[in-house]
């Protein structure tokens, strides 16, 4: 399956490009994603699946799912 | 735009009765069962290596539970939104007075005090850095390992000797401005429980409860999950609330006693240790062409962050954006440090950044008017952006922009217009009057590079009323009762059905910060699409009851109707009943995330914004020129919030932000001489009372409405502190004639200037 | 934190034994809107407390006889400010109450609890000075009358012996003749300690013509002073706005001011001078003064 990646601001380190597709098999977990993608720091990190907020690492991914990665910010 | 019945008016604070009769309980008034007491052992020194920590004779003390130290850390010792830089508990050094060296937990505040005086520590002080130029040099006592600039932004566009060489007028000038102080009326504190699952509950004033969730869970290395943190209400925040405060030493004890936990800071404590706005020296060269067009500006920010980074990066991101007013200039050269000193710690505060720069840029505008014999509101009128103009950073005003119909409202209001004759009655001879006016915009959100996103809820209670969850935190400026009357507008029923959840980690999903004039837009924008999602599940089971497709279902105000046989209805209450029967849930969840400005600068994140809001702003003063004395008399604030959801809500924040610009402009300044503040409290730090108020605040709302915004609004949280300060110093000049690069203008610093006038 | 003793005596005979029983570890708390912030910040650490609230000798504004007013020592600012007497005898008092702090310390703070504390910067003081009041002040060794202007020795130093109090104050009183003001400068409205405060009573004999002329600086020197230049310079002359400006210029010459968190050395010293000239601005330029 195909899944839309996204990094978002200081996260970008983690790609060549802010936003690409990768493709994983049946089943896969963010974990995988984030394993590939070598993220070390997994606690002040934010992502969202297909726009809502994922906490365990066992989420399951699918197919054409949009992941958006960044670190948690803020700002004026 | 579509029909409203709650958005538009006057609706009273949900909060009002329960806050004028003093019977809502703020969280640091939460009591629980065997609930211990925190200190905070702070620095004695403002910069010094930690040689011994020694915290036997404490743990000694009766009544003492326990004393922790950096070793009981489990996590990353280490807080900041954007770079932890800021220790929990600090190990080997210590870089301002606020410097948390060791955390007492104790059957008793005064036990866990007594504690802390027993706690042995051992330093070797190191040479201080207090002056944030000067910390800039090679030859600078390093504050952290990195070097003490912590950002440095610059942005060139144009040629800006080229303009410098062909104006008519040009006025360069250097500002100074203060460490003001956010004074929320509940210092940093706070609650904790925790479970037999070890689950952790802190209740504390903040202003996004999500990443306090994260930062807490990167101190305690634990999953963010079992992490619960409620924000509302929070007795005032202004900023100074969203860093870390307590929450990470009320998360510790907890974790370390199994008991639950209060900390509750001093006033003196909070001055020491807690946020302040970032002082700023801002060097500015302004020129204009002889018909008032601003031709070029340059600009030198030095902005002194303290011993930490918080938003001091963003914060000076953010001036440099604002740093030639709301006006086009087409040459710019713009450059701004953030630099680390041993000077308490500065972050985000109400204006992030726009406050300081306003000043400067303004006071330039009003020289550059004089210098030509031009209407102050004429040059303000001729730069003022337009949509579709290009800003200052080379971005195009592309959403909506209401500079002018502010700057319009202004010139119609009854201060402008009678000026003359309000300025010709001073109450004595020696004092004069004068009349000062000052706009400015407001990047709303967190700017282009930054993930800047919105969840609400709303789901339907077995008795027909709507649960709504925004989790931005209500910090007092009001938004929940701004989200009630949206969600109220959205989903189509009463105010009186709407159960409001904010800024519960528990009970809300994550809707981003209470900051950055940004809440109402966000939230506003998540609950429609929320409200959407609703309806949808509305319609089904409405479409079963009254036997028509669900394609034929139309929500009205308190009912689902049949388009095709009007007769048909039920209400939301009997749609809630059989929600009930049929063991179904109906909610709606909404996912926003904030549309950016497509310039990209390379290499910032932050900057440019999308979207402003706008704001012109009018004083009265009279100025005592045997004592320096300044009173405002009367303000005009004439505010562009987009659409305002609750007019009487604008109101409160405009003359709320025209006091904190008033005190910011005259008297409000956290002194802090070699590390050591001296400001401790407020007897000597200088809050406005309320004689010092001016007798009149009018305000006027310049609606100018935002198509992406819920219902048109934007957000006015921040701008309404700003324009009133330079708005004030300009009205200074005009009663006597001295322009004040320094602010506090403080009665002695406007009697100097008014001395040295005298002197040919 | 150990506690600390509260006791509340009766009468000022039980006041004067428990302050002989506890010495220097007791102190006498009216008002508290000083003592309470000095506990507070752990400045001092009494062991015990004495509240005078309740002693009806420390109570009261009156006339003592027909030439003299009598002030209580527990009588608070609001009090003083608000009394028909004071403000026909003394009204440079009166104004002075009620400028200081906030209604919540006008309704707490004491007239003997801002001459105790002997602040250079106690706005009741420069009042009394210029009213020149006497302190009655009580001991074990029985009463005794200090002048107000001897009773300051320096910043929070008086000739208050250990175990003696504050009972109250007597002044003068004034006749219709007399005008006077009073003025504080602060970094706000209210809530304010003075940067500089000036009180000034004088004979009216016509306009801008002054006799018996007293003039009083609060917060230029360790202590309240009288400025006795400037009031031989305003004495028996014809002021006019010109003249008034320059012998109020003259108030530097009394005044020795600090630098502090408040204001600068040089500001006070200006400061002394124009209030003072803004004062008797007012004074000429309403003429039914006199």
């Amino acid at each position: 399956m195909k899944v839309n990646v996204c990094l978002f601001g200081p996260m970008q380190k983690y790609g060549d490009k802010d936003k690409f597709q990768m493709e994983f098999e049946e089943g896969a977990t963010l974990a995988n994603l984030l394993d590939r993608l070598k993220i070390e720091d997994r606690i002040y990190i934010v992502i969202l699946i297909n726009g809502r907020r994922a906490y365990d690492e066992d989420e399951p991914l699918s197919d054409g799912a949009e992941v958006l990665i960044m670190a948690p910010t803020g700002g004026g | 735009m579509t029909k409203t019945k709650w958005v538009g008016t006057d609706v009273t604070r949900i909060d009002a009765k329960d806050k004028v009769c003093g019977t809502l309980e703020y969280m640091s008034d939460l009591s629980f069962p065997n609930m211990i007491y925190g200190a905070v052992l702070r620095s004695k020194y403002p910069h010094a290596l930690i040689k011994k920590i020694d915290t036997k004779r404490a743990k000694e003390l009766d009544g003492v539970v326990t004393v922790l130290t950096h070793e009981d850390v489990p996590g990353l010792n280490g807080f900041g939104i954007a770079i932890p830089d800021q220790p929990v508990l600090c190990r080997d050094k210590v870089r301002y007075m606020g410097d948390a060296i060791a955390l007492v937990g104790a059957e008793s505040k005064e036990i866990a005090e007594q504690a802390l005086e027993l706690i042995e520590v051992e330093y070797e002080p190191l040479p201080i850095v207090d002056d944030p130029e000067e910390a800039m040099l090679d030859t600078s006592p390093l504050v952290h390992e990195t070097g003490n600039i912590h950002n440095h932004v610059k942005i060139e566009r144009g040629d800006v000797e080229a303009a410098f060489n062909e104006a008519y007028v040009v006025v360069e000038n250097t500002y100074f401005t203060p460490r003001q102080m956010h004074a929320f009326l509940e210092p940093e504190s706070g609650v904790a429980t925790i479970d037999d699952d070890k689950n952790i509950t802190i209740w504390c004033g903040g202003q996004h409860p999500y990443r306090d969730q994260l930062q807490v869970a990167r101190a305690l290395g634990m999953n963010p999950r079992k992490i619960r943190i409620i924000n509302t209400p929070a007795g005032g925040a202004f900023g100074g609330k969203d860093e870390i405060t307590v929450q990470i030493y009320l998360a510790l004890l907890v974790l370390h006693t199994d008991r639950p936990a209060k900390i509750v800071l001093s006033r003196e404590e909070s001055v020491i240790a807690g946020m302040k706005r970032h002082p700023m020296k801002i060097y500015m060269k302004t020129a204009a062409a002889a018909d008032g067009t601003i031709l070029a500006n340059e600009v030198r920010v030095v902005s002194d962050t303290g011993a930490y980074a918080s938003l001091g990066g963003p914060v000076i991101g953010f001036a440099i954006e604002h740093s030639c007013g709301a006006y086009r200039v087409e040459n710019v050269r713009l450059e701004g440090f953030c630099v680390y000193t041993n000077n308490g710690v500065a972050g985000a505060f109400r204006g992030f950044g726009a406050n300081q720069v306003t000043f400067a840029v303004e006071t330039q505008v009003d020289m550059i008017a004089e210098k030509l014999g031009m209407d102050r509101l004429e040059i303000r009128k001729k730069n003022g952006l337009r949509k579709g103009d290009i800003a200052a950073l080379g971005h195009k005003m592309e959403a909506s922009v209401g500079l002018l119909r502010t700057l319009e409202a202004a010139e119609n209001s009854r201060l402008w217009q009678l000026r003359e004759e309000l300025k010709a009655k001073p109450g004595a001879p020696h004092k004069k009057r004068g009349i000062g006016i000052a706009c400015s915009f407001q990047g709303c959100g967190l700017g282009k590079g930054l993930p800047d996103y919105g969840a609400a809820t709303i789901e339907l209670l077995p008795n027909g009323q709507f649960a709504v969850g925004v989790s931005c935190p209500e910090i007092g400026q009001g938004n929940t009762t701004a989200f009630v009357q949206i969600a109220a507008d959205y989903i189509r029923c009463s105010i009186d059905d709407i159960v409001m959840l904010s800024g519960d980690t528990g009970h809300t999903l994550d809707s981003g910060t209470s900051t950055a004039s940004r809440s109402v837009y966000t939230g506003g924008n998540a609950l429609k699409l929320a409200a959407g999602n609703l309806h949808s599940a509305i319609s089904t089971l409405a479409a079963e009851i009254l036997s028509v497709p669900e394609s034929d279902i139309d929500i009205e105000y308190g009912s689902a109707v049949s388009k095709s046989c009007p007769e048909k209805t039920v209400s939301f209450k009997k749609i809630a009943e059989l929600m009930v029967e049929r063991g179904k849930t109906i909610k709606g969840e909404g996912y926003f995330i904030w549309p950016v400005s497509e310039t990209e600068l390379e290499g910032y994140v932050g900057i440019p914004h999308l979207l402003y809001s706008y704001i012109t702003q009018i004083a009265l003063v009279e100025v005592n020129t045997l004592t320096g004395e300044t009173e405002v008399l009367e303000a005009v604030s004439v505010p562009d919030p987009g659409k305002a959801i609750n007019p009487q809500g604008v109101e409160g924040q405009s003359e709320g932000g025209v006091v904190m610009g008033m005190g910011y402009a005259l008297t409000e300044d956290t002194i802090i001489e070699e590390g050591i503040t001296l400001t401790r409290n407020f007897s000597t730090y200088i809050l406005p009372t309320s004689l010092d108020m001016p007798c009149e605040i009018e305000t006027i709302i310049a609606e100018e409405l935002e198509p992406s915004g819920p219902f048109g609004a934007k957000g006015i949280g921040e701008a309404v502190c700003v324009p009133i300060s330079p708005a004030i110093t300009n009205a200074i000049h005009d009663a006597c004639g001295v322009w004040m690069k320094q602010i506090p203008a403080t009665p002695e610093r406007v009697y100097t200037a008014l001395k040295s006038k005298e002197v040919p | 934190m150990t506690g600390i003793n509260v006791a509340i005596p009766k009468s000022i005979d039980e006041t004067l034994e428990l302050l002989e029983k506890w010495g220097p570890d007791a102190a006498i708390i009216a008002g508290g809107t000083d003592l309470v912030v000095e506990l507070k910040d752990k400045l001092k650490s009494w062991k015990a407390l004495i509240d005078i609230g309740c002693v009806p000798e420390v109570r009261g504004i009156r006339e003592a006889d027909s030439n003299h007013v009598w002030i209580g020592a527990m009588s608070t600012h609001a009090e003083i400010a608000s009394s028909t007497l004071v403000r026909d005898t003394a009204p440079v008092l009166a104004n002075a109450c009620a400028q200081v702090g906030s209604p919540q310390i006008r309704n707490r703070g004491t007239i003997g609890g801002n001459i105790s504390t002997a602040s250079p910067a106690g706005d009741t003081i420069p009042a009394l000075f210029v009213l020149e009041a006497s302190v009655e002040i009580i001991g074990p060794k029985g009463t005794r009358i200090v002048p107000i202007e001897s009773f300051f020795q320096g910043p929070k130093k008086s000739v208050l012996a250990p175990c003696e109090m504050v009972l109250g104050v007597r002044i003068p009183k004034l006749d219709k003749e007399y005008i006077s003001f009073f003025r504080k400068l602060g970094q706000r409205k209210s809530l304010a300690i003075s940067i500089v405060s000036v009180a000034f009573v004088a004979k009216c004999q016509g306009p801008g013509l002054f006799t018996d002329v007293r003039v009083a600086f609060g917060a230029v020197a360790p202590t309240v002073i009288r400025a006795r230049t400037v009031e031989n310079a305003i004495c028996g002359k014809q002021l006019d706005p010109k003249t008034a400006e320059y012998v109020s210029k003259l108030a530097f010459r009394d005044c020795v001011p600090i630098t502090d968190v408040r204001g600068s050395k040089g500001y006070r010293e200006q400061m002394a001078c124009n209030l003072l000239y803004e004062g008797l601005l007012s004074l000429l330029s309403c003429s039914e003064a006199c």
